[in-house]
């Protein structure tokens, strides 16, 4: 691991790279549209099942709706989900509500919100 | 982020997810949302019916894999048609619709495993951050974003969405280059 390290630093020094850390980069509801449309057209993304690449749209949605940890979102179970149909007072078709909870968030002094 | 208030951040939440959905919206999910900001990390996702488009709508995506897994209990439940066949009783204003209790410690997002006969979705195991981090970096990539996509992005995006007054501003960071494909998808 040190040997590594020491490697690494050798490259950036020898091609100049930056040391500093990464910027947190924002992605925002435009550029989701663009991924997800990628994601389901491309054929040059290839997942090793299909329901992988529903999986990867859905997360995706998932975590800038709720701005969860990706990794508390990923433990996401099925007794989490509850689905109910409800009645559009203004008539038309019964709408479907999907509520999730997501139980492994972080929690340190406290229960601490996504 | 630090919201004095539990409803506060409530309230953000549910506003958010209703400027992304811009177009007509039933007054009574707006009462049932209200009725869930007592509850902590609930989100409630309420169907997208008259939308341009359906891309951005977790529904069709969670149903879909509901259905692959066949979750629901009743064992009619098989595509979206047979929910829409489904009525309310008359006096109730919603019916639930049950995950079988025996899936309720099985994850949503699963990995794939190699088996003799090809790849399979593992009955249990969770998916990997690090595979997801490799998709999205891919995804990115091919969508055209200079800098790395990653699913913090997500959440840095949603976490500055909060932060302006509850209302959300649109203020793209990645500048995509076009796409051939986005002709037909409007985002509002």
């Amino acid at each position: 691991m040190k040997h590594s390290s020491q490697v690494l630093r050798k490259l950036a020094k020898k091609y100049g790279l930056s040391t500093k850390k990464r910027d947190n980069v924002a992605m925002y509801i435009e550029d989701l549209a663009g991924v997800l449309q990628t994601n389901l057209t491309t054929t040059k993304q290839r997942y090793t099942h299909g329901r992988q690449r529903i999986q990867n749209s859905l997360f995706c949605q998932l975590a800038i709706f709720s701005a969860n940890r990706p990794s508390a979102l990923l433990k996401l179970r099925y007794g989490d989900i509850a689905v109910n149909l409800l009645r559009d007072p203004s008539g038309g078709p019964h709408r479907i509500l999907i509520e999730f909870t997501c139980e492994f968030t972080k929690k340190y002094l406290g229960a601490k919100d996504a | 982020m630090r919201v004095h208030e539990e409803v506060s951040r409530r309230e953000r939440c549910v506003s958010l997810t209703w400027g992304l959905f811009s177009s007509t919206r039933c007054p009574l999910i707006l009462a049932e949302s209200t009725t869930y900001i007592e509850a902590r990390n609930t989100f409630v996702l309420p169907e997208i019916i008259f939308d341009p488009s359906l891309i951005l709508s977790p529904h069709v995506a969670l149903l879909g894999l509901i259905f692959a897994d066949n979750a629901f209990l009743a064992p009619s439940l098989t595509s979206a048609e047979r929910i829409s066949e489904l009525d309310i009783p008359p006096g109730y204003e919603q019916l639930p619709l049950r995950l079988k209790p025996e899936m309720a410690d099985i994850p949503v997002f699963r990995k794939s495993i190699r088996t003799p006969y090809g790849w399979e979705i593992s009955p249990n195991q969770p998916l990997p951050y690090t595979t997801l981090l490799k998709w999205m970096k891919r995804l990115g990539v091919l969508t055209g974003f200079p800098q790395i996509t990653r699913p913090y992005c997500l959440r840095y995006g949603a976490g500055n969405a909060f932060n302006q007054s509850g209302a959300y501003h649109a203020v793209p960071l990645l500048q995509p280059r076009p796409y051939p494909q986005c002709g037909m998808l409007i985002v509002d």
